[in-house]
């Protein structure tokens, strides 16, 4: 997302941010942020795939339901 | 009374830095080392959460690497957000978070921090760049600057912390400079 223009969620990393404090992700790609490339550094446990995918839904629709 | 030329020697002792009818100074420079020996930039590529105790940023850190942006000389490295530099000397160090707020108080902020160490172990706030945002999902930026006197280069280190009392989002991009940290050296150690 373009946090700075306030745009519509459009990857997992907009969702993850949101889970706790603290800078806990890294992403082996930091140019292609897929999951497979996904990794956690706070020791907490990696969410799911599904979470991550569902996680965004749900921002997404909340932002559709806000901007239209 | 017009003068058609002047004689620039005349009644002037020690050596002039430009002759009579010359267009190039030939003396008269600041002493010492004039010329940008380092300059580098880098950013935070990815989104973090600022909590109120604060956040290191120690992932996702990059080189920039947009378009007509070259470092200058050899460049910092880090590792973990623990930044080294690559010769001793004084550095002007800035450090730009983009914040975006997620709650709506008058008394929150967001503050960017500028930490260094002169022995690789022992951190001290240097300075520090706060924001207020009034309202929820609002952009805002908090920017600030120190002069690092860098006297060795295995134990003069720098890193960088985010705060915020309500957990606001510090936003980061792989193609353009949102938070981010530039270096310049200024001259040599003091």
């Amino acid at each position: 997302m373009d946090w700075n223009n306030r745009g519509r969620p459009n990857m997992i990393e907009d969702w993850i941010v949101t889970l706790r404090g603290g800078d806990f992700i890294r992403w082996k790609d930091s140019k292609n942020k897929i999951y497979s490339n996904l990794e956690i550094t706070d020791g907490g446990s990696k969410p799911t795939e599904k979470e991550c995918n569902d996680g965004l839904k749900a921002m997404q629709d909340q932002w559709d339901k806000d901007n239209t | 009374m017009a003068f058609s030329k002047i004689n620039l020697a005349s009644h002037i002792t020690g050596t002039l830095p430009i002759a009579n009818g010359g267009t190039n100074i030939t003396s008269g420079f600041v002493n010492g080392s004039t010329a940008l020996t380092e300059l580098d930039s880098w950013r935070k590529t990815s989104a973090m959460n600022a909590t109120s105790s604060g956040d290191w940023l120690t992932n996702n850190l990059e080189r920039c690497d947009t378009a007509n942006f070259e470092k200058v000389g050899t460049g910092m490295s880090q590792s973990s957000g623990v930044f080294t530099f690559p010769s001793t000397g004084v550095w002007l160090i800035r450090f730009q978070a983009s914040y975006y707020s997620n709650s709506q108080n008058d008394n929150e902020y967001g503050k960017s921090e500028i930490h260094t160490t002169p022995d690789d172990s022992t951190y001290t706030q240097a300075s520090q760049g706060i924001v207020n945002c009034s309202a929820t999902n609002q952009s805002c930026t908090a920017s600030t600057q120190f002069i690092f006197n860098c006297e060795n280069t295995t134990n003069y280190k720098v890193k960088f912390r985010v705060r915020s009392d309500s957990s606001w989002y510090v936003s980061g991009s792989t193609s353009l400079n949102d938070t981010h940290i530039e270096f310049m050296k200024l001259g040599d150690t003091v």
